[in-house]
């Protein structure tokens, strides 16, 4: 029996430990044809994709709900392994090819023709040789299939970006049962002129009945190459059109279309003249986070926000200025310029910063709450010393009486404070970095991804805490973050930060779309056109 | 549930007296009972226990540094032992003798292990991931370039050139210069166990001075930068300096160790003999509860303590119930190279 | 070009730095061309095998495996036993590949389970490992053998108190130099006949490409190239050691074992082949990229531990080769420093952590080696000494293999800064 869907996938809810992350969310692609995924990071995108794929993750977490159903027929996915039996293949993200290898090599990877003989005969396939004039030819064909007129034994290395792509795809292709692919944000590494034809040769794959999954936040490129999509949001699916009945502007007013109640926010805050901290031309070399010439001001006793989507380098921002990879451009804070490379100069200079990467840059994890908390100050101010004999040693007394006080004003969930802070909830750990940032008394906090991971209660604590020391000591507070909404909740400007550049400041009472649009890297007139 | 979680993981939390520390020494206690049923001589199983503790207690103050740095484990200790060797050699050649002599050899030795010590943490610093193997190799190979330059060395006095032929003895004694000095010193003698109260308390000092290193500001920021760089480097401490500072501390305390081992052995040992002598250090600190990213001065105690116990009082009695001599040497290879193959096993990363 | 002679230089450069050496050292060891070439040829083809063992792990993405002792050691134990059952000849070396290979299967199995645990540090681990192992053989050779736990009685074996084995073991006669004595010709013989057979080769493969698969002219001439090259060499060599009287005179005094020869191609044919194989590709693959490899669905670990097989299995036939020859056994040394050496061979020949080729193991053992029975004669003629050569040559041995190391770090360590 032929269905009109290649993949149906019906009321599919995800939970995590209790959180929601799916809510019987529905998709159907048709045979040959390239459906659109859009959402915002954190929609539930790759989730969903996990299901479809079996990944060990799903399962090890107590599955999921719902129904997946190929060419009409209800299929269990339970592995990586069934997923591809059934003819679902993936491009990844990052590029799961071996440079040093020829075309065919890679296209053939662990698919490998093998000749007859008797050694294969008597020992399995492993002692099969590989017959690498049948590889050749059957990778020219499907090269010949994507409209790549290259020599199959061109080493990988060797070709541009784009290429690379085209490459995964013959893969996908060259497995015979083929008939979904799912593309993870593949124009990401790509120029214009390069995704163009990429999507270009999509389209003309699936005029051989091969349908598509196309994850992306290019909503241009939605536009013009997919026939349908569906648009997840908060992990429930919001919408789902063919995507000549819809316009990018009503895309992206869905994707981001929190509604925040304008009523509800603030009173738009006076603001201070006085520039406390300005980039100009701002670049960071910060690998998947480029930033290229940003120039913004900031003023004092501000709150600012930084948005955008993951790999668009709004954390290169906070990153660059502390020097934690290498810039250029101009720093000037309070109207003097700042070697951001010179990180105890900054430092000293009253700006704290709280990493995003709260595991990896932001924690000692094998050390306790207390080392943890005064490090900062210790380091710069030289606090929580004593001198004996002209040497500094650490003073544990004090450090730890302030680490306690610390442990009761933030309200950090621990056993006492020789606590190790590998142990403590994501919502604690994010809470002793926030402690450690204000102990430097700073008149710049740079706080990147203050609620990632963090339960609701802690969120709130620690919001309240930054808006806090906002009012009390008239500090600027620059955060960079992935949630929208709760940026218009405390900012009184945010700065969209996209492919690279800050494309726009918009105020929180700005109108949904806008965000939405300057995210996806359409400008607004382009947008509003449509 | 989060609660016991977070309980679980406490418990994992980095202790110096583990369950494994705690049951050797149980055994061990158990192997000193055994002795006296046996009729051996404990309480000179003991004393030869102690000597050896102060023998090698220092090579093992100087696996410290490095895994605090986050360098790991320093394979390539005796480039500091040769620092020290020159250093002692010096002082034989010039006939120096006494505390003197022993502390003449010391302080030679020392500005010639900073500078070893610098450029083996500059070679490290680009060797990142790779310290282990590369310092073995570094060492291996200068330790058979040295064994050329001790024969080419000019040294005249006739204690330490062979009577014929070019070259420095392969064993240098130390009868007529400081052969137990230290041990000899304030030496006590309770109930047949000679305990070498100088060499001890040189130790002492030497493992308040690294106590004292690592609570002082300089070695909390060491410490911090070696757990996490890039945490480091947000705090604007620089790691590669840190490293190097941590090889030239144990560059230095390898060298003052072989002066000190050598007093208590009476002889300085030549050529190859220094080859392997970071093993059972490394080993002695494993077995103390150190892992390959973490020590603590408890560790370094315990660990000589139990590994040097542990062979000098073991090995006699299974010598003793298996009647052959060469098992102590085998026993020991395998000990040392079985617990230091267990620690690498453990080290945070990839597996497959 | 003067550009690709630099870059050739600076690819191969401790190569270079040794090729000039051995010419010193050969020239001051003042000995007869006849002595120095059937050394030189002897000591290739005993250490031929063990340098072979080292390709495979490198292929992986392993390194270099330094665990290639418990092979030899698998390679001693097999030999003492048929030294105790007083086998020999053809039969009794057979069946002693074949103990030799059952139990380095299990070794290898041990090393492969360990580097899977230790993935980046799998060279200080191989070491370790070499050193763990050495003591458990010494533990059951020499303590508990005689015992009442492996009761063995035989005086030409057992220490005299009757516990342990001897130091050294004279092998018998029907199996010291079994492989070597089979058939011997001279070398100048052996390049004659080399070039004979190589030229009907290269004939046989042009007419069966030129007649039977009717391909043309210039695909049959590039498909015989390599041949061609090899023949040209082969034939250049040739002329060399016939027409220079000294040389002609060492080349038909030095005799090659042409069986052990054989072994040795049979070896380099297996790996060539394996190489070749689906096996060999997965092997590559893991070695280029773990990652890709396993999402491509590939066993890594399994991958990996079969390479750590195949080294082991063939250091073990590589030391019972190098024993045969030898015609004794150190107990307890013999395989202490075989990791040291095939590791430190195969980097002169210009192999690195990542790469290594059948024409590096050769091109290193005949350097290293050269340097290595050279260097102290040279140094008792240049100091009157010959302490120092041998010191140096240890030397060499080490910081060869800690400059390779240092290079491929400092290598590795740039790239990340990129």
């Amino acid at each position: 029996m032929q269905s009109e869907f290649v993949l149906e996938m019906k009321g599919i809810s995800k939970e995590y430990f209790g959180n929601p992350v799916l809510k019987d969310v529905s998709i159907r692609v048709r045979p040959g044809e390239i459906m659109a995924l859009v959402g915002e990071n954190g929609a539930g995108k790759s989730t969903l994709m996990n299901i479809l794929f079996g990944m060990p993750t799903i399962h090890s977490t107590n599955g999921f709900k719902g129904e997946i159903r190929i060419d009409g027929e209800t299929v269990q996915i339970s592995s990586p392994l069934d997923a591809m039996r059934h003819g679902i293949g993936m491009v990844h993200q990052e590029f799961m090819l071996i440079d040093d290898y020829e075309i065919a090599e890679n296209v053939k990877l662990n698919r490998e023709n093998l000749k007859k003989g008797i050694l294969r005969k008597l020992f399995g396939d492993k002692a099969g040789v590989l017959d690498r004039r049948a590889m050749k030819e059957e990778t020219a064909a499907t090269l010949d299939e994507v409209g790549l007129n290259i020599d199959a034994a061109t080493h990988t290395g060797s070709l541009p970006v784009g290429y690379k792509q085209f490459i995964e795809i013959a893969r996908e292709l060259d497995k015979n049962n083929v008939r979904l692919i799912v593309l993870d944000e593949p124009t990401a590494v790509l120029t214009e002129k390069e995704a163009e034809k990429f999507l270009q040769c999509v389209q003309e794959v699936t005029k051989k009945g091969i349908s598509f999954i196309f994850i992306t936040h290019r909503l241009n490129e939605v536009k013009n190459y997919a026939n349908h999509m569906a648009i997840l949001r908060d992990g429930s699916l919001v919408g789902e059109y063919d995507t000549q009945d819809v316009s990018v502007r009503k895309i992206s007013e869905l994707m981001i279309g929190r509604s925040v109640d304008i009523s509800q926010l603030e009173e738009e805050r006076k603001l201070s003249e006085e520039i406390i901290l300005e980039l100009k031309d701002f670049s960071v070399d910060m690998p998947g986070e480029f930033l290229k010439n940003a120039s913004v001001q900031i003023h004092k006793g501000e709150i600012f926000g930084f948005a955008g989507l993951a790999g668009h380098g709004k954390a290169a921002v906070a990153n660059g200025i502390m020097g934690l990879y290498p810039s250029s451009g101009e720093v000037i804070l309070n109207g003097e310029p700042l070697n951001a490379s010179d990180t105890l100069a900054t430092l000293s200079k009253s700006v704290a910063f709280v990493s995003e990467d709260r595991r990896g840059v932001g924690l000692l994890l094998d050390e306790s709450i207390e080392i943890n908390v005064v490090i900062s100050a210790l380091r710069v101010k030289n606090q929580f010393l004593k001198k004996i004999a002209g040497i500094r040693f650490y003073d544990k007394k004090a450090g730890r009486k302030y680490a306690e006080k610390m442990i009761q004003e933030f309200d950090i969930r621990c056993t006492g404070a020789s606590q190790h802070t590998r142990s403590l909830s994501g919502g604690n750990q994010q809470k002793v970095c926030i402690a450690r940032a204000m102990t430097l008394k700073p008149e710049v906090l740079l706080v990147s991804e203050p609620t990632r991971g963090i339960d609701v209660g802690a969120k709130k604590r620690i919001l309240d805490a930054l808006t806090e020391m906002n009012q009390s000591t008239g500090a600027a507070i620059i955060i960079t973050s992935s949630e929208l909404a709760e940026l218009r909740s405390i900012c009184d400007r945010i700065a969209i930060v996209t492919e690279g550049g800050i494309t726009g400041i918009l105020k929180p009472s700005d109108e949904d779309y806008r965000y939405g649009l300057l995210m996806s890297g359409v400008s607004e007139e382009e947008g509003g056109c449509v | 549930m989060m609660y016991v979680k977070s309980m679980k993981l406490k418990n994992r939390q980095h202790r110096w007296l583990g369950m494994s520390q705690i049951i050797m020494i149980v055994f061990l206690l158990g192997l000193l009972l055994l002795s006296s049923i046996l009729h051996m001589d404990t309480s000179t199983l003991i004393s030869d226990s102690i000597i050896r503790i102060g023998m090698q207690a220092v090579f093992v103050l100087a696996m410290l540094p490095t895994i605090q740095s986050g360098i790991g484990l320093n394979f390539g200790l005796p480039l500091g032992i040769l620092c020290g060797l020159l250093g002692g050699l010096i002082t034989v050649e010039n006939n120096m003798t006494g505390l003197g002599g022993l502390f003449a050899a010391i302080l030679i030795s020392l500005p010639l292990a900073v500078g070893v010590g610098i450029l083996y943490g500059w070679v490290l610093n680009h060797m990142r991931g790779s310290e282990m193997m590369v310092g073995n190799y570094l060492n291996f190979s200068i330790i058979s370039l040295m064994c050329i330059g001790w024969m080419v060395l000019p040294f005249t006095n006739k204690n330490i050139i062979w009577a014929m032929g070019s070259g420095v003895r392969s064993t240098i004694t130390l009868e007529s210069n400081y052969e137990h000095i230290l041990d000899n010193l304030f030496c006590i003698k309770i109930a047949g166990i000679t305990i070498p109260t100088g060499t001890l308390l040189a130790i002492a000092v030497l493992c308040v001075f690294m106590f004292l290193f690592l609570r002082s500001k300089l070695g909390v920021m060491m410490r911090c930068s070696g757990e996490n760089a890039v945490f480091g480097a947000s705090l604007g401490i620089n790691n590669n300096s840190m490293r190097i500072l941590s090889t030239v501390l144990s560059t230095v305390l390898g060298a003052v160790g072989i002066i000190i081992y050598s007093q208590s052995y009476g002889f300085y040992q030549l050529y190859t003999a220094p080859q392997m002598m970071a093993y059972p250090a490394i080993a002695a600190i494993l077995i103390g509860g150190a892992t390959t990213r973490r020590a603590d001065i408890g560790n370094v105690i315990l660990g000589v303590i139990l590994y040097q116990s542990l062979l000098t009082i073991a090995l006699p009695i299974t010598s003793e119930l298996l009647d052959n001599s060469s098992l102590s040497e085998i026993l020991r290879t395998i000990i040392s190279n079985g617990i230091i193959l267990y620690a690498l096993t453990k080290m945070v990363g990839r597996k497959v | 070009m003067t550009e690709k002679m630099i870059s050739f230089a600076r690819k191969n450069i401790v190569t270079l730095l040794f090729i000039i050496l051995c010419i010193f050292t050969t020239a001051y060891s003042r000995q007869s061309s006849e002595f120095i070439l059937q050394e030189l040829i002897s000591r290739i083809i005993r250490n031929a095998v063990l340098i072979l063992s080292l390709l495979m792990p490198v292929l992986c993405g392993m390194g270099l495996n330094f665990s290639i002792v418990l092979g030899a050691a698998a390679g001693q134990i097999a030999l003492i036993l048929i030294t105790y059952w007083d086998l020999g000849g053809l039969p009794g070396m057979g069946l002693c590949l074949l103990i030799a290979s059952g139990i380095s299967v299990l070794f290898g199995m041990f090393a492969g389970v360990i580097f899977n645990r230790t993935v980046g540090q799998e060279m200080i681990t191989g070491m370790i490992v070499g050193y763990f192992a050495k003591g458990i053989f010494d533990l059951i050779f020499l303590i508990l053998v005689g015992t009442w736990i492996i009761p063995i009685s035989d005086s030409r074996l057992i220490l005299a108190g009757g516990v342990g084995l001897k130091n050294t073991i004279d092998l018998n006669a029907n199996v010291k130099y079994v492989f070597d004595h089979i058939l011997q010709i001279s070398f100048l013989q052996c390049l004659l006949y080399s070039v004979i057979v190589m030229a009907v080769f290269v004939l046989l493969l042009a007419l069966f490409h030129a007649c039977v698969r009717k391909r043309s002219r210039k695909t049959v001439l590039r498909i015989c190239l390599p041949g061609l090259s090899t023949l040209g060499a082969l034939t250049a060599a040739l002329v060399l050691f016939g027409a220079v009287p000294s040389l002609r005179r060492a080349a038909s005094y030095a005799k090659v074992p042409v069986f052990t020869v054989f072994i040795i191609a049979g070896v380099c044919l297996l790996n060539a082949f394996l190489c070749r194989t689906k096996l060999g590709q997965d092997i590559r693959t893991c070695g280029q990229n773990m990652q890709v490899a396993a999402a491509a669905g590939i066993n890594v670990g399994r991958t990996r531990i079969i390479a750590t097989v195949i080294s082991t299995v063939i250091a073990a036939w590589g030391q019972i080769i190098f024993l045969q020859n030898m015609g004794l056994i150190n107990t307890y040394t013999s395989h202490e420093q075989v990791g040291t050496y095939a590791v430190a061979a195969l980097l002169v020949g210009g192999a690195s952590i990542k790469k290594a080729s059948i024409s590096q193991v050769f091109v290193g053992a005949l350097l290293f080696h050269l340097l290595f029975f050279t260097m102290p004669l040279a140094g008792n003629n240049l100091f009157h000494d010959s302490q120092i050569g041998e010191y140096f040559r240890v030397f060499i041995s080490y910081g060869v293999i800690a400059i390779a190391l240092a290079l491929h770090a400092w290598n590795q360590n740039a790239k990340k800064h990129k």
